[in-house]
């Protein structure tokens, strides 16, 4: 593994000789990386190579699963998020996760983007700033024109690009620091995808942002560092520019001209 | 200055102490700029609960013991200037309120379940220790092995449910053997071959809901007159308790049940199958005969296993049409009697509640538990095993 | 196999089928028929009119002129009957005794009123107290349980519960309320208890069903949004549960309302006229009732027996149609 100097970069989240256990069986080994702030980071690999794995322990949604254990560290800024005194729940207001089916909940587009905002008391219930708040997600997300005037109507009737979307606006509405993207595209038509893949890039702006994608085509439109993944182990990471051009290590190669995976 | 006074005084100071509690968390929180671990609600919550909570006991006991009211006004108000006093000092920014009040609504939850528990797992001990009492008096082999069921004798002999069981099994014949097929060929003509199943399955799953006693009551007034008219024409004996209208009266009663969750199976399976046959060239009778039963049998099954647990449990019919009388025959124009109407039998009439007469009805109950639970348990395997898992 | 023969197999078939369907309906039909021709009768009465007053027959004389049976009515009585019919005394008025009275020793008077009022306040309170157990109890095994294999063994205990004959319910009650804690047979509070024991597996079942039934992924966006897992059970997961677990409440009210065989263990059978005024006094109760009239056998109760049952028949009617109306508009959703 090369380090590779990230001394011009914010370090936002880090991982160090992370090793995970699902019961007896090793998922990932001996992975160390770092995420970069206000950068948009992928990780590729083939199926069942532990990158899904390694996104759900940044924000700790794997301790559902039982039977699972980390070792090594995980930092978020400088504080570790599995040290036993960490409020899991507030981890996750920080951290936040879109998934890979859009998972609306079966309230209208209004509730979903207010519900969690309004739990966490950042507003309050059909106040001024919550209608502000929910029209500049949906704007943010490039929804607003489209569901304007259906803005009380159920999320569920929306075509599935647009599920995502009130997804992705929700998780943007408790304005958290990492956004964590768990194949938000594979249930998705190529327009939608488009579509998401440009709101991936305006976003990193205000977030930061980690996706986890089977394409390598769109890893390579939208991300500023990827890393490989190979069968539990961080193969190599790189800016994305030299990990698709000039890839240093046998392996990354055979995957990205197709010769598996 | 009653209870209820002290009650409603006692809430509305819950409330103005959650409004304090807020505004000096929020206060608090302006002032020194550092965020707050929770929301401030949660905050306010908990001295709403502690007073709430101690409104509750307090109050009850209160109602149950007699005590003057102005020692009670005393003691009520000191007890919530201390709660006030401890939420106030001790409710801070650096508490994580939200992790408080999970914990109360989680105990909430926890205290009405375990009453919900223990009465049910109560019934199972009850029932238990008492068949344990009645086999100390009537031992187990003779109970289950014998034959006779004549509990006035009160011998050791004379309590043996194998005639039971034999009526019960022999009713439970009886209805499958009618209920069955006309159940899978009506259901089928209706899911299949019909214009309107919905309206036809909502009809019947509305006369599912219909309770055993109006059956048992068409059992004695309608059924068993026909009957026994039509055996005096043939000039055939008859009793008029017989078997004949009580096997109607509970074919007629599981039915609809039959006939609705068949149709709820038939609508589990795939459409796609059945559009596969017809491309093939089958004709739809023929789908259904050869392809949709044959692959729906195991869910058939498991309902017919449930619709057996029902009969078996079957009191109201059987108690009325077929009196309380221990008898067999497997002539069906004379009676049987079954595990449930002797629990009845048992149990009527003045009670001695040491008498094995009496605790006979516990040892009936934990047989047909038993039966039950084991009928329950086949019938999730056969779905768990042989059910297939459609990858669609 | 030759075309013909499959044919041949086919219509013999849909024969069988038809026959099946036909004879089902049929006989349902039938009994609805008989039933209705027969409790008609409760609701019109004969009265004799003279100048000044009207009197109600008795119900054997009733019997006799509706019906023209004399089996039941003394010779004396029947002479005098057919006198005023001859006089043209003696009319048939609408008579919704049955529903406006108490029991009655006299058939003409009998009706159901405190019967229905009584299973009314008593199926009530059941479901009242039922209610918070059984979904509290739903909820916590379904999600707070750590230790799945308690979770799983009072799953089992409660689910077979749900399926156990009434009458061990009615036995169990007898035990401990009659005779461990001596409290009055038919008494209200005996019959609510043992209601509220039978509706608690039945709403605990709905409720582990309906939260089951919620796809993982509602769960794990709500994890993800940073709410406590109490907060998404409380506050989505339930309020989606909520439509289904309405449903197995109304379900669980339609089958405690008609059960007749626990009640007649705790002694809900006896002979009660007047209404209730304390919690330790008799109530009577639909189902019992139609039982206690059943075993008279004079053909004035069965008559009315047959109406309170077209009754029974109503309200039961009435709440399975609510009940469809809610099960329909959940699944639209």
């Amino acid at each position: 593994m090369f380090e590779i100097d990230l001394s011009h970069e914010r370090i936002k989240m880090s991982a160090k000789n992370v090793n995970l256990f699902y019961g007896d069986k090793q998922v990932l080994d001996d992975v160390s990386l770092n995420i970069c702030r206000n950068r948009v980071t992928a990780l590729i690999g083939p199926s069942g190579c532990g990158k899904s794995s390694f996104l759900r322990i940044l924000n700790r949604m794997n301790d559902q699963i039982t039977g699972c254990r980390v070792e090594g560290d995980i930092l978020l800024g400088k504080k570790h998020i599995y040290a036993p005194d960490i409020d899991v729940v507030r981890l996750r207001t920080k951290v936040g996760m879109v998934f890979q089916k859009p998972n609306p909940f079966p309230k209208t587009i209004y509730e979903n983007i207010a519900f969690a905002p309004r739990m966490h008391g950042l507003v309050n219930k059909n106040s001024k700033e919550e209608k502000e708040m929910v029209e500049q997600a949906l704007i943010d997300v490039g929804l607003f024109e489209d569901v304007k005037d259906r803005i009380n109507m159920p999320a569920l009737s929306l075509s599935g690009g647009q599920q995502q979307r009130v997804c992705i606006a929700r998780t943007m509405a408790i304005k958290p620091d990492v956004i964590l993207m768990d194949e938000p595209c594979s249930a998705l038509d190529p327009i939608a995808t488009a579509k998401i893949e440009g709101l991936i890039d305006t976003l990193k702006e205000k977030f930061t942002i980690v996706i986890v994608t089977h394409s390598m085509q769109q890893a390579a439109r939208v991300s500023d560092y990827t890393g490989f993944f190979n069968m539990g182990k961080l193969v190599e990471f790189n800016t994305t520019e030299i990990m698709f051009t000039n890839p240093r290590e046998k392996q990354t190669q055979d995957y990205i001209t197709g010769r598996f995976g | 200055m009653n209870i209820a006074d002290i009650a409603l005084v006692n809430i509305l100071f819950g409330f103005l102490l959650k409004f304090l509690v807020e505004k000096n968390i929020n206060n608090d929180a302006q002032v020194s700029s550092k965020i707050i671990l929770s929301p401030a609600r949660f905050y306010g919550y908990i001295p709403l609960y502690s007073i709430l909570a101690f409104t509750f006991v307090f109050c009850s006991t209160l109602y149950i013991c007699n005590i003057e009211i102005v020692t009670a006004i005393a003691l009520d108000t000191s007890v919530i200037t201390l709660i006030s006093f401890l939420c106030l000092r001790y409710i801070t920014r650096a508490l994580n309120a939200r992790l408080i009040h999970d914990f109360i609504v989680r105990s909430c939850f926890l205290l009405i379940a375990s009453f919900a528990v223990i009465a049910t797992l109560g019934i199972i001990a009850i029932v238990l220790i008492k068949s344990v009492q009645f086999f100390k008096l009537i031992p187990m082999h003779k109970f289950l092995m014998g034959y006779e069921w004549f509990p006035e004798d009160a011998t050791e002999d004379s309590f043996g449910i194998l005639k039971l069981f034999q009526g019960t099994m022999y009713m439970v014949l009886l209805t499958m053997l009618f209920a069955v097929p006309l159940s899978v060929l009506s259901s089928a003509r209706i899911y299949f071959f019909s214009r309107h199943p919905k309206i036809i399955k909502s009809i019947f799953d509305t006369m599912s809901s219909v309770p055993s006693i109006v059956y048992g009551f068409i059992a004695i007034v309608i059924i068993s007159p026909f009957v026994t008219d039509i055996a005096k024409f043939f000039e055939i004996d008859a009793e008029s308790e017989n078997t004949i209208s009580a096997v109607i009266a509970i074919t007629l009663m599981i039915l609809p049940f039959l006939i609705s969750m068949s149709i709820e199976v038939f609508k589990n399976f795939p459409k796609t199958f059945i559009d596969a046959s017809l491309g093939l060239g089958l004709s739809k009778q023929e789908t259904v005969r050869t392809i949709v039963v044959p692959a729906v049998m195991p869910n058939l099954l498991a309902i017919y296993i449930i619709a057996i647990t029902r009969i078996i449990g079957e009191t109201m019919i059987v108690t009325m049409s077929l009196g309380m009388n221990a008898a067999f025959s497997a002539n069906p124009l004379k009676s049987v009697t079954t595990f449930t109407v002797q629990i009845v039998a048992a149990v009527t009439g003045d009670n001695d509640f040491a008498s094995p007469v009496f605790l006979s009805a516990f040892a009936i109950s934990i047989v047909l538990i038993c039966f039950t639970s084991i009928l329950n348990y086949i019938s999730i395997l056969i779905v768990r095993k042989f059910g297939h898992k459609y990858a669609l | 196999m030759r075309y013909k023969d499959r044919i041949r197999k086919d219509k013999i078939q849909e024969i069988a089928m038809n026959a099946a369907l036909g004879f089902i309906l049929l006989a349902f039909a039938v009994i609805m028929i008989i039933v209705v021709h027969k409790g008609i009768g409760t609701f019109y009465h004969s009265f004799v009119i003279e100048e000044n007053r009207v009197v109600k027959l008795d119900s054997k004389a009733d019997i006799y002129y509706k019906y023209n049976n004399a089996a039941e009515i003394s010779l004396k009585d029947r002479e005098k009957i057919d006198e005023l019919i001859s006089q043209d005394k003696i009319e048939i008025r609408p008579d919704f005794s049955i529903i406006t009275n108490g029991d009655s020793t006299f058939a003409e008077n009998a009706g159901v009123k405190w019967s229905l009022l009584g299973s009314l306040i008593t199926v009530i309170t059941a479901i009242f107290i039922a209610m918070p157990l059984g979904i509290a109890a739903g909820v916590y095994i379904e999600e707070f349980v750590k230790n799945r294999f308690v979770a799983s063994s009072i799953d089992m205990a409660i689910n077979n519960l749900s399926s156990i004959p009434s009458v061990i319910y009615g036995v169990v009650a007898l035990y401990v309320l009659i005779g461990t804690f001596s409290l009055p047979r038919s008494s209200f509070i005996v019959a609510a208890f043992t209601l509220t024991l039978m509706a608690v597996p039945l709403i605990y079942v709905s409720t582990r069903q309906a939260l089951a039934s919620i796809p993982l992924s509602i769960k794990n966006a709500g994890l993800g949004l940073g709410l406590s897992h109490t907060q998404v059970v409380t506050k989505i997961l339930l309020p989606i549960a909520l439509p289904k677990i309405t449903t197995g409440v109304i379900m669980a009210i339609a089958r405690i309302f008609g059960e007749a065989a626990p009640l007649i263990l705790v002694g809900s059978v006896a002979f009660i006229a007047n209404a209730p005024s304390k919690i330790l006094d008799p109530i009577p109760l639909m189902p019992t009732q139609i039982y206690l009239w059943t075993q008279n056998i004079d053909t004035a109760f069965i008559e009315k027996s047959f109406g309170a049952i077209i009754i029974l028949l109503f309200i039961n009617l009435m709440v399975s149609i609510v009940s469809q109306r809610l099960t329909n508009k959940s699944e639209g959703l």
